[in-house]
């Protein structure tokens, strides 16, 4: 079997904070923003009713990790579609992931510099990025799951203090009209940022990382969770900025912490959060380049996934600098990808769920003898 | 030996990159700036200059008068006035002859004067002023009816060494007073961009520094009927901020005096308590001083009725007898009630009078229109409102309502015997 | 320097990893719960072939008259001839030139008379116990008259009837005379034997027990282990009156043969931890390790990391706790400081007081410590950070007041606290090098320098001479002085960090060291181990709760036994709630002593 595939696998803790963080990074770059954006004020329901799409393809996800237990993502597609439709299959998802990946290093360094390095040079920033990312690979997933284990608590109760913090912003008639720009927006809004739960595909890219029996559980916590942490963010959003307003900066969050005011000893106090900003995104974007990794060396039937580090590095960062300007890369991120990766995304595991029917797959068979 | 080789080449890539390190170090990649290259812009003054320039003005700290052993005590801080085209070019302009570079991350106010007020400009220049990195959101937001530059000269505080403190504690003391308004930047720029909101800021002028002179007595008035500017006061810091500048649209339409602004903050929820004073209902030309806080927040409830909307105003408040020129116990005896429906009567007409105002002239300072979101259920139905019109033809019901909880330290206030 | 070797060195793909890690796998019970358990797999040793070639030795003068090399008589068995024996133990002692070695020669008072001699080191041993318990009753005593000594067994008789010494033992090659003799046993040989006798009399001078130096505490115990390993092996025994505390002695150093003693529970420790431990010893290679420093970086994991992944402790008490909790003491004899294997990275944060004082103290003390650690490593960073990148934080008044300290000081803000805290780490080790009687002077110098003078020179501004101290201070309250070391180390790196890019240097930098501490092991067993990975354990890790909840021994050890006290650990209370619940299930009792 692989040697890539012996990496021990995550408890259900651990798995559960990687996957919430790995999700909720978003909320410190545009994401608040661009769901109202969609919908004005309705963004909190844009969250609900995504977060409810996603349970749906979720059962999918999980559905197709637990009846092909031991395999890796391309060696189920191999196994449902043969050889070589089954790699182009497999690729798709890494071919997405490395330009969302890319696009979310080039986000990360620009915040940095909205937030705290002003006249800094991008790439240093992006160097840096990339340099702990490289580090974090080489690791391993296990110390990364770990290390958001740890983490998350701190990048809680920082979003939370960001959140809470800016209560006297707070207007609560700003969440008014409740409907924004419609039901329809709402609806479609709903289904299409669905992607905004993307990262989760983890489970299916990476199933090796779960135990079986846990894999459910997983999904479902994660997904929850998140939920109730972009709700959280959203509503507290829109309650301090009225709807017009909203959806125009780049780093939402940034601008509440920046509206902190407690008296005179603290105010501004934005740099702080930068910390937790910081760990959430190279988290994000450690998992993220470890799966590329991980993924490519399996469909190329590496024994290793290490030699890939490097290269896909440099590939990612050459494509953070596509974009010309940060407006182009934020809307590439979060329109230009996310309006259609989850249909691909959460379209694979169905997919390949219908087609293993049709052709009468069964993956457990064929593994009972191997799991015990 | 291999491995001696492997080591001691480690650790030359350890001293270089050491070596690397401390270059970088002492040039910070480009962002970092020592305390002691920056100038610390405290307050921003915005003026109409000559043709299509602004005229800009920077107070910016001396660090060593401020603080520090060697305080030499003098000046706190000194001006500076650029004519330029926008505030930026003014800001680097200013740096030709300012040694350090000026930074607003410690701006704690922007004053517009109010010819650039009235001008409409505030809604282009607020804007702009927000968007760069460095302002704060939570800087105060002033008007002033004299140049900006002569009212910066003039704020040379007494108790506080810093010019900025002095600002920032008489900004917030609206919170006691009411007589001010609260608004930062962000606020008064959220408001610029949404339909159904608009901004009263703060008026801070200079004093005449004069009292009243001559021998005829005059009549009561109540202490809020001022503006800044002609408040009779004597000493001090020879400004005074009270009483707002209502923009709408970001253009200064009119001023409120000090009563007007308290109540325009009782009525958007920001008020917290205050001092009002009235004359005595049960005796003449005495006058009775009360604290006043809210019972419960502002309820402001619309209706769409096919005349139009009709907004109900419920306020209620509560207070504590200070006490005043007179000897009526308000303790237990019946003379409470007639006070509280006095009190009550006389904060419904100001209300009263506020709201007409406003819609005369067109500006929801008050945020009905803020409330009125709940009746629509999307932002396309909100625009096809049209609340302005509406609430220019809105009825505001006002209903008032005051309870005396407490009367200071006295339980009861036995009379003054008389000889 | 070639850079490009140098990237390729760090980030480019060197094959595959062919070593085989060493894990603490889960213990048998455990396998059952978890399903993905998989099975552990013999160590095996490290097949390396000698990569580098031995220096070549020079060539010693050989004895002519000798047949023998030293090196050969040690392989020898013992001979029946007493001269030959004297012979050759005056080759292997270099005797006439060695004053230390003696020979005591005698005769045994029996029918007929043997010929004896005994063979000690000076100093070494007890002279009266040689006196009065060895010679004496061989020479004098008249058990022997009227016994007939069969030559052969002479030795086993003597051993058995006539030398009332506690400790006696036959050997019977060369090896384990040197062996007896340079551990301070006397060494009798008898004329006609093959054997000879060790007799224990070990008798040099040691430092009495004393308080403990660097692990001191208020309230608790207050003795300290001391150079000699047997003392120290039996301080930890009078702690643990157990017959499954075992003590296994190997030996370090090919030149100076330390004795090591290897402590575990053999009903507690995991036996793939104690084989491990012992592995590691005995595959030592090196002719001199004199203390468990030595020792430590012989054995650790990661040689480089700068965190120390072996806990060193000279308390007995702290011995014992950990030995309770699973894990395996090393001693060296020679060192008064036991290593304790495995070790989580938060028994560096533990001090023993925390336990012997009551919980809600022990919990302060905890609390106070994490914002040790936290000063220590982060301070002087934090206001590099904040005085040059994000000023917009510091309130108003203060960033004046900085910026008019700094109005006479030339250097930039990274420069001032480098100096300040360069001077006060020379402070700090001139203060342990500085002979006693001088000590008082490093004071006025010290204060000297980090004090007003570097302000009123304008060299310093006041508030990094504050940071500076805040963070000195912070730095002794950390209970390790290992891990203190380190973190001082790191504390450079971060003020690096964050002079280059401020907050965000800091938090690249703390999520580097975060990943890297969690991918560490000490001796198998995940170095951050109760908390990342989440293993089951007691409240005690980073704040310490009641003592009577911790009920688990930690899980990351495998130890035998997890139980260490039944939910209901205060037996007296149970009377109150004994109708509300049968609280006694759950784990037994653990089998040491608490």
């Amino acid at each position: 079997m692989n040697r890539a595939m012996e990496i021990s696998k995550i408890g259900e803790k651990e798995a559960v904070a990687y996957l919430v963080t790995i999700v909720i990074a978003k909320v410190f770059l545009t994401y608040p923003a661009v769901l109202v954006g969609y919908v004005a004020n309705a963004a909190w329901a844009v969250v609900a009713l995504s977060g409810l799409m996603t349970l749906f393809f979720m059962y999918f996800v999980v559905k197709l990790v637990v009846s092909f237990p031991g395999k890796s993502f391309p060696q189920i597609c191999e196994k449902i579609l043969g050889p070589y439709l089954g790699s182009f299959v497999a690729l798709l998802p890494f071919l997405g992931w490395l330009i969302e990946e890319s696009l979310l290093m080039r986000n990360f360094s620009e915040s940095m510099l909205i937030v705290a390095l002003p006249e800094t040079t991008l790439s240093i920033v992006m160097l840096c990025f990339v340099g702990a990312c490289v580090v974090a690979v080489y690791l391993g997933i296990e110390s990364i799951a770990r290390a958001s284990y740890i983490s998350f608590p701190f990048t809680l109760v920082a979003i939370l203090a960001i959140t809470l913090l800016s209560f006297n912003a707070w207007k609560p008639q700003y969440l008014f009209p409740l409907f924004g720009k419609g039901l329809f927006p709402i609806v479609r809004a709903g289904v299409i940022r669905s992607s905004d739960f993307l990262e989760l595909i983890t489970i299916y890219l990476m199933p090796f990382l779960f135990y079986p029996y846990q894999v459910r559980k997983v999904g479902l916590k994660a997904v929850m969770v998140s939920i109730v942490i972009f709700l959280l963010v959203v509503i507290t959003y829109t309650m301090s900025f009225p709807f017009p307003v909203s959806q125009e900066p780049y780093l939402p969050l940034y601008m509440m912490a920046k509206g902190v005011y407690l008296g005179h000893f603290f105010q501004r106090i934005e740099a702080i959060f930068l910390i937790f900003w910081v760990f959430a995104g190279l988290l994000l974007l450690s998992g993220g380049f470890y799966a590329l990794c991980i993924i490519l060396s399996q469909v190329l039937k590496l024994p290793d996934y290490k030699p890939l580090i490097l290269p896909l590095a440099i590939i990612t960062f050459a494509l953070a600098f596509a974009p010309p300007s940060l407006p182009d890369a934020v809307y590439l991120s979060n329109y230009g990808l996310r309006e259609w990766a989850w249909f691909v995304f959460y379209g694979i595991p169905i997919f390949l769920l219908i087609v293993a029917r049709l052709r009468g797959i069964d993956g457990k068979n064929e593994f009972t003898k191997k799991e015990n | 030996m291999a491995k001696m080789n492997l080591l001691k080449k480690k650790t030359k890539t350890f001293i270089s990159l050491l070596f690397i390190f401390t270059l970088m170090m002492l040039t910070g990649c480009g962002s970092a700036y020592e305390p002691n290259e920056l100038s610390l812009v405290q307050f921003v003054g915005i003026d109409r200059g000559q043709e299509n320039l602004l005229e800009v003005s920077f107070l910016i700290a001396i660090p060593q008068n401020l603080a520090g052993e060697n305080s030499k005590g003098g000046e706190g801080s000194f001006l500076v006035t650029v004519s330029a085209p926008t505030v930026f070019q003014a800001l680097r302009l200013a740096n030709t002859f300012v040694g350090r570079r000026l930074s607003f991350i410690h701006a704690k106010g922007v004053i517009f004067s109010d010819i650039i007020a009235k001008e409409g400009l505030i809604s282009k220049l607020l804007p702009t002023l927000l968007q760069f990195r460095e302002t704060r959101g939570t800087a105060f937001v002033a008007i002033t009816e004299d140049a900006p530059a002569k009212l910066m000269e003039k704020l040379v505080p007494l108790l506080e060494a810093n010019p900025s403190r002095y600002m920032e504690l008489l900004t917030q003391n609206y919170a006691f007073t009411g007589f001010i308004s609260s608004a930062q930047v962000q606020d008064v720029y959220n408001e610029l961009k949404i339909l159904g909101m608009d901004s009263v800021v703060t008026l801070i002028n200079l004093s005449p520094e004069k009292l009243p002179e001559g021998e005829e007595k005059g009549d009561y008035k109540p202490g809020g009927i001022y503006t800044a500017g002609e408040l009779p006061k004597k000493g001090g810091v020879e400004i005074e901020a009270i009483g707002g500048a209502v923009l709408k649209d970001g253009k200064m339409v009119a001023t409120l005096n000090g009563t007007e602004t308290m109540i325009y903050n009782m009525i958007r929820g920001e008020f917290n308590s205050s001092f009002i004073s009235l004359p005595v209902p049960q005796e003449e030309k005495a006058v009775i001083n009360l604290e006043i806080f809210y019972a419960r927040r502002p309820q402001i409830k619309i209706k769409l009725t096919e005349q139009g909307a009709v907004v109900d105003l419920e306020l209620r408040f509560e207070g504590n007898v200070l006490g005043g020129g007179t000897t009526i116990d308000y303790a237990l005896s019946e003379d409470r009630v007639i006070l509280e429906e006095a009190v009550a009567k006389s904060l419904k007409r100001e209300v009263e009078k506020l709201v007409a105002k406003s819609q005369v002239l067109g500006s929801d300072i008050l945020e009905i229109g803020l409330n009125a979101r709940r009746l629509v259920k999307t932002v396309d139905e909100w625009n096809n409102l049209n609340w302005d019109v509406l609430f220019m033809n809105s009825k505001v019901n006002v209903k008032v309502d005051f309870k005396i909880r407490r009367t200071s330290t006295l339980f009861k206030h036995a009379p003054i015997t008389q000889k | 320097m070639d850079l490009k070797k140098l990237v390729q060195q760090i980030f480019a793909y060197q094959g595959p990893p062919t070593y085989k890690a060493f894990t603490l796998e889960e213990t048998e019970r455990e396998e059952k719960l978890s399903s993905d358990g998989q099975n552990s797999t013999p160590i095996e040793a490290k097949n390396k072939g000698g990569e580098f070639k031995k220096p070549k030795k020079p060539q010693r003068p050989k004895d002519a008259q000798l047949k023998f090399s030293p090196q050969k008589i040690k392989e020898m068995e013992l001979s029946s001839n007493l001269e030959q024996s004297r012979e050759f133990i005056e080759l292997l002692f270099h005797l006439p030139q060695n004053k230390d070695v003696v020979i005591r020669d005698f005769t045994i008072g029996s029918s007929p008379n043997f010929a004896a001699f005994a063979l000690f080191i000076e100093g070494m041993i007890d002279k009266t116990i040689i006196n009065e318990h060895i010679l004496e009753p061989l020479m004098f005593s008249s058990f022997f008259q009227d016994e007939k000594l069969d030559p052969i067994l002479t030795c086993k008789t003597v051993l058995l009837r006539h030398i009332p010494a506690n400790q006696v033992r036959e050997l019977s090659t060369y090896q384990e005379v040197i062996e007896a003799v340079t551990a301070g046993d006397s060494v009798i040989f008898i004329e006609g034997s093959r054997h000879a006798l060790a007799c224990e009399t070990k008798g040099f001078a040691v430092r009495s027990i004393s308080t403990p130096t660097s692990e001191q505490v208020v309230q608790g115990p207050q003795e300290a282990f001391v150079e000699a390993l047997r003392q120290n092996t039996a301080l930890v025994r009078r702690i643990i009156h157990s017959e499954n505390l075992i003590t296994e002695m190997l030996q370090v150093g090919s030149r100076n043969k330390a004795n090591v003693a290897v402590m575990y529970l053999n009903d507690l420790a995991n036996p793939n931890l104690v084989r491990e431990v012992k592995r590691r010893i005995s595959m030592i290679n090196s002719d001199f390790i004199a203390d468990t420093g030595m020792l430590e970086e012989f054995i650790e994991d990661h040689p480089f990391s700068l965190v120390p992944q072996c806990l060193k402790t000279e308390r007995p008490d702290r011995v014992a706790a950990h030995l309770i909790e699973g894990r395996v003491a090393v001693m060296i004899d020679g060192s008064p400081f036991a290593l304790i294997v495995p070790v989580d990275f938060f028994a560096f944060l533990h001090s023993s007081e925390d336990y012997y004082v009551r919980f809600p103290y022990g919990f302060w003390l905890r609390a106070l410590r994490m914002v040790a650690i936290f000063l220590t490593l982060l301070l002087p960073a934090f206001y590099i950070a904040v005085a040059t990148f994000h000023q917009e934080m510091i309130p108003t008044d203060l960033l004046l007041s900085i910026s008019a300290a700094k109005e006479r000081v030339p250097f930039p803000t990274v420069l001032e606290i480098l100096s300040m805290e360069l001077s006060f780490e020379l402070i700090r080790e001139a203060g342990v090098r500085v002979p006693g009687v001088i000590g008082a002077t490093l004071g006025i110098v010290g204060t000297l320098i980090l004090g007003q003078a570097a302000v009123s020179a304008a060299i310093v501004s006041p508030i990094s001479i504050i940071i500076v101290a805040v963070t000195g201070l912070a730095s002794f309250a950390i209970p390790n002085y290992s891990l203190a070391f380190g973190f001082r180390f790191m504390r450079f790196i971060f003020i690096f960090l964050a002079s280059v890019l401020g907050f965000f240097g800091i938090s690249t930098g703390l999520f580097v060291l975060l990943l890297s501490l969690l991918s560490m092991k000490s001796f198998g067993a995940p170095f951050f181990a109760p908390v990342a990975p989440r293993t089951a354990t007691s409240t005690d890790i980073v704040m310490r709760y009641p003592i009577w909840t911790q009920e688990q021994r930690p899980d990351s050890v495998q130890s035998l036994d997890v139980g260490r006290q039944p939910k209901f650990s205060r037996g007296w209370e149970k009377e109150k709630y004994q109708n509300s619940s049968g609280a006694q299930k759950g784990s037994e009792q653990g089998n040491g002593n608490q």
